[in-house]
Parts: C-alpha cells; structure tokens; sequence
C-alpha cells in the first residue's frame, strides 16, 4: 500500500514538474515571441495616410492635387492563368502608346513579376485610375486585386511641367516631390502619416474603452501659386509656337510682376507632363528659368547703364568720344554687332544701337571696382531665393581681379552668366523704380483653417528712382527705335531690349551659335509685367530682333488686354 | 433569523452585479459595433469625395476647356480697336 501511495506521489511530483517545465517554456522561453502573437490577435495596428496637399493657381483651381486611385497587386496562389496570358491582357491597359517595343516592354515586366518563383503577393501597378481598374475588373482574372492609395494628377497636361515638378517614389517606395515647387515644397505638402492602433474581438470590430493607442496623421498643406493659368496658357502656347516658328532648339518665357516679383507664368521648352514623368529623360525635367545659365549679351547693358547713370558718371546725353570706330583693348578690337559706327552717340543712343563701343566707353567711366558693388547689389552673381527646386549661380569674376578686357566685355553682356530668373529680377528693379525684389511663386500657403500670406521680400535698393527712370526711358527709346522696332506695338508704352549671345563653345564663340533674348516691361511708366524671352540657337535668324523680340511683342499683344493694358498708358 | 437573510443578500447582490456586467458588455459590444459601421461609413465617403474630386479636377482644367473650345469654333479676336473716349465737359 505504502509502495503504491509513493509510487503515485512521485508520477504526481512528476507532472507537477513537467507542469512548471512547460509553463516556464511557454511564459519565460517564448514570452517575447507568444506575446507578439496575441498582440496580432486582439490588436489591430492601423497607418493613417496623410493626403498630400493640392498646388494651387492664383484663381485657386488645381495644378496638381491627390485624387482616387488604385495599387493593382497579385495574390500569386490565387493566380490561375499562366503569367504570359495575365500580361498579354493587362500590358495594353497601361500602355497608350501603342508602339509595338513599349508594348512588349511592358507585357515582358508584369509577366517577370508574375513569375516571381517564392513569392506571394507582388505589386503590379501603381497609381491606376478609375477607368482603368473598371477595365481590368471587367477581365475578371482570378488572383488579381486592388488597393486604395492617392494618385497625383496634373490636370493642366504640360502647362507649367517645369515649375511644378512631380512626385515619384523613393528608395523606400514612399512618395516624394521632385524639382520645381513639389520638390522646393516636398515636407510641406505631403504631412506626416499617422498611426492607430486598439484592442479589437475576435472579428476584428474594435473594443470600446480598450486600449488605443493614436497619432493623428497631419494633412500636407495646399500652396496657393501667383501663375496665373490664362497668361501660362498664352506664354507656353506661344512659346512652342515660336520655337516651331524660329527653329530654336529651347526656349524660355517668364512674366513677373516687377513691383512683388510675383512670378504669374514660367514656361522651359521643352515641355513634359509631371503626371506622365517616368515616359521622359531627365533632361526634361529641370527648370532652365533657374537651372540653366547663359550669357545674356546685350540684354545685359542695361544693368551696366543703369550703374553708371547712378554712380553719377554718366548722363543720358552724355557724348561718347570714342564711338567713331572699333575700340582696342590690349590685343582685343571691340566692334559693333552691325559694323555700324555712331560718332558723339549719346548714352541714349548706345542704348538704341546696342553699341558694344559706347558700352565699353560707360564701362570705362565707372570702373570695374564700382561696376562689381552695382552688380552685385543687382543680385548678380547670388540666387534670388527664388522657392522653385534646383536654383543655381555663377559667381562673378573676383572683385580687384578684373582686367581690362574683362570690364570691356562685361559691359555688352560677355564673360558673365546668369540664370533667366536672375536677368529677370535684375530688370525688375529698374521696372518698379530701383528695388531688387525676390521672385515668389506661392502667394499662401493653406490649411484647413490656418493661412500663411507669403508677403513680397524687398532685397535692398539698387538704384535711386531718377536712375531707375532714365534707364525706362533709354529702353523705352530702344523698344520703339532700336533693331527690333519693326516688331514694337505702335502706341504702347513698352520699356526694352535685345540681347544676341554667341554661345561659347570649347573656349570660343560660335557665330553660329547664339542665344536671343528680349526683356522688356510695360507700360514703362507703371508696369503690370516684365518678361523676358530667350530662344537658344535659333535657326531662322542669329539676331534676337527677328526671334526673340518679336515672339515678345506677340504675347505682349494677349497681355495687354488681359491686364486691362490700353495704348498712351 | 439574521444568518438566513445574509446569504440571500449577497446572492442578490451578486445576481445584479452579474446583470449590470452582462448589459455593460451588451451595451459597449453594441456601441463597438456601431462605430466600426461609422467607420467603414467614414471610409466610404472619403472615397465617394475622392472619386468626385477626381472628376471634378477633370472636368475644371483649364486646357481642356480651352481646347473644346477650339473645336468648337470659338476664337479670340484677331483685332482689337481701342477707342478714345471723350473728355468730360462740365454742365452748367
């Protein structure tokens, strides 16, 4: 009996001992790994999209904003069709053009990723609208889904490609915005996701005062844009029209608002559409108004004038005494573009000639040392600040470093580079009477209930109002009696000039080569826009009065209008 | 007489106890339930906005628009005449 009783104390002993062995197991040993599961089971952990902001024109219609749209993925053990079957009937679904390599392409991707040995669920597409999830559903191809996500619509097409830019993926697959104001504005716009997460039943419906945990996602706010859709409508319409028109390899058009630099159309040729980025090269995408360089030749003489006439050193009659003939400096001989030689041409008159003499006799008369401190002040040499992606500049040659040829050719527009965007704003500040004014492409920046008015930034004066004045009434004598007259709006009051630039090319000038530009702003006394025109490598024409210039003046001729502009004002 | 009473309190006690849990877990199932069909409602509607706004973006773009009205003959003018109005001459 005694045997028996000891016998079952010690099988009891045993699976009490067991009991604890497998409890400590599963409470100790597994602890971390059984806890994540239950935590799976009665929690549910959810992110909450953050949708990005819209980009916004002065009227407050869209540019660019979020709409519906679709991730079509495959659930590779539900797939029943072999992959080639799938792609042969979902490649011509995503492809519009139907060029027969696109086509192919496109089948020979979906059909790698349904072929995917090991995997289960793979995505297919992203970003598909409407229609087309309703045409692929139609199908009615087992193993294929769709999951909801934002889709970034540009609903202008190409209009304003550059400046606005374009979402893509990153190396993480979230979105992010890349040059001109998606890039410029990237953390703005797209928010900050947010995550919830709460005890739920067996059916996953949430429990009432259970535990929750959440972060409130922040919606990307919307940028409300000073480009105005009706003039961006005219000046890119325009511009493909004159690139067509003159044989120009590339082209660009600003139209700012001289007084808050308020930049109301940007237009590069050529153009792409942001919605469509990933069927373009890269050249396409950056902004040449802010990204590219050029020297601006004879559009530039009016920076140089304009110091010279506020240093005091010249007058607007003041005789130019060696403007008889081609002028030598060092080894160097300076000529006219024309060959066309102006005795006693006053200031005035080397404005209306855009005469490289009478330009090197100004240069001459205020001297490197304060022409440097004039262009800097001009904002030559700096970027304007401008909040588009991608900005750049040259600096200028070292100040006391400027030989003489270097002060020479600076005057006409040589030996110095800027960006459109530059050339712009300096001209604006002789335009608004002497101001450096930073050009803005956001007017406000919006929330549900919150604005923030971006206020117009004065940089600093550059000029006195008198010289501002002088230098309006010099150009507006070149608009109307310089080479490009023929070209001019009788009656309007336009302030401007013509630039040729020959491109250099492997340490020369290519005569052949030639960037044309006309900036000009109107009417002159109180102008409501400047713009300025470039045209590289014209093919009709190397002067900047047979292509530029008139390609200005023909937009000019919409504005005027469209601005309430009327003929004496 | 005491000691029967006091056991049946407590079973009273109990019993209600017992049924206010049993309405409470009803009544925050119920609730529970409610707000997840609130919250696929929500979704919903957040989609239909989505969709409408999609149309709505499409519909409103200014190049179509101009483009249609193109096809459809519209034109700005070719020429435009600027008259001079005459000066204000004073009443007696």
């Amino acid at each position: 009996m005694r045997v028996r009783i000891k016998i079952l104390f010690i099988v009891f002993c045993v699976a009490i001992l067991g009991l604890i062995a497998r409890l400590f197991y599963w409470q100790v040993v597994r602890n971390s790994e059984l806890t994540a599961f239950a935590k799976l089971q009665h929690s549910l952990g959810t992110s909450i999209s953050a949708s990005r902001g819209s980009i916004l024109g002065s009227d407050g219609s869209w540019l660019a904003t979020s709409v519906e749209g679709w991730l079509l993925f495959a659930q590779l053990p539900d797939v029943i069709l072999d992959p080639k079957t799938i792609a042969n009937k979902l490649a011509p679904v995503f492809v519009d053009d139907k060029d027969n390599a696109v086509l192919l392409g496109e089948t020979l991707r979906i059909e790698g990723l349904l072929a995917k040995a090991g995997a289960v669920w793979v995505p297919i597409k992203a970003r598909v609208d409407r229609s087309k999830k309703e045409q692929i559903e139609s199908m009615q191809i087992s193993g294929l889904g769709f999951e909801s996500e934002n889709r970034r619509v540009y609903p202008e097409g190409e209009l304003a490609g550059q400046t606005l830019g374009f979402v893509g993926k990153n190396e993480q697959g979230e979105d992010v915005g890349y040059f001109g104001l998606e890039g410029y504005w990237d953390l703005a716009l797209k928010g900050k996701m947010g995550f919830l997460e709460r005890e739920t039943d067996a059916i996953g419906i949430p429990i009432i005062h259970g535990k929750q945990t959440q972060v409130e996602a922040s919606t990307g706010v919307d940028v409300v844009t000073h480009i105005d859709k009706g003039v961006q409508l005219v000046v890119q319409k325009k511009l493909a029209e004159g690139i067509d028109k003159y044989g120009a390899k590339a082209g660009t058009i600003i139209v700012m608002d001289p007084y808050t630099g308020a930049v109301m159309a940007n237009s590069s040729y050529p153009f792409y559409e942001p919605q469509n980025y990933t069927d373009y090269s890269n050249d396409y995408f950056k902004d040449s108004v802010v990204s590219d360089t050029f020297e601006p030749g004879s559009i530039f003489k009016v920076l140089v004038m304009a110091s010279a006439l506020d240093a005091g050193v010249i007058e607007p009659d003041t005789k130019c005494d060696m403007c008889s003939g081609a002028y030598k400096v060092d080894k160097y001989l300076i000529e006219t573009w024309d060959g066309k030689y102006y005795p006693d041409s006053t200031m005035t008159d080397v404005i209306v000639h855009s005469d490289n003499v009478g330009m090197v006799f100004a240069a001459r008369r205020i001297g490197a040392d304060a022409l440097y401190d004039y262009l800097e002040s001009f904002g030559i040499g700096e970027v304007t600040g401008i909040d588009l992606q991608g900005e750049v500049s040259v600096p200028l040659r070292e100040k006391n470093s400027w030989s003489q040829i270097d002060l020479a050719t600076i005057s006409f527009g040589q030996g110095v580079a800027v960006t459109p965007i530059q050339m712009l704003t300096s001209v604006s500040a002789i335009a608004n009477g002497g101001t450096l004014v930073k050009p803005q492409v956001v007017d406000k920046v919006v929330r549900e209930d919150w604005v923030e008015d971006i206020k117009p930034e004065n940089k600093r004066r550059v000029l006195r109002p008198e010289t501002a004045a002088k230098v309006k009434n010099m150009m507006v004598e070149a608009a109307k009696n310089g080479e490009a007259k023929w070209t001019s709006l009788r009656g309007f009051k336009v302030a401007g000039k013509t630039g040729t630039a020959q491109i250099p090319v492997a340490g020369h000038y290519d005569k052949d080569k030639t960037v044309g530009s006309f900036v000009g702003f109107a009417p002159a006394d109180k102008p409501k826009f400047a713009m300025l025109v470039t045209l590289r490598e014209p093919e009709s024409s190397q002067w900047a009065s047979e292509t530029a210039a008139p390609l200005w003046f023909d937009i000019a001729k919409d504005l005027f209008p469209y601005f309430g502009i009327t003929p004496g004002e | 007489m005491q000691t029967v009473k006091l056991p049946k309190i407590i079973l009273v006690v109990l019993c209600g106890l017992f049924l206010i849990n049993i309405s409470l877990i009803v009544f925050m199932s119920t609730n529970s339930t409610v707000l997840h069909e609130l919250e696929i409602q929500r979704e919903k509607l957040e989609n239909e906005n989505l969709s409408l706004k999609s149309d709505l973006v499409n519909s409103s773009s200014l190049s179509q628009v101009a483009q249609t009205a193109r096809e459809l003959g519209m034109d700005k003018p070719g020429t435009i005449y600027y008259l001079n109005t005459p000066d204000s001459v004073a009443s007696r």
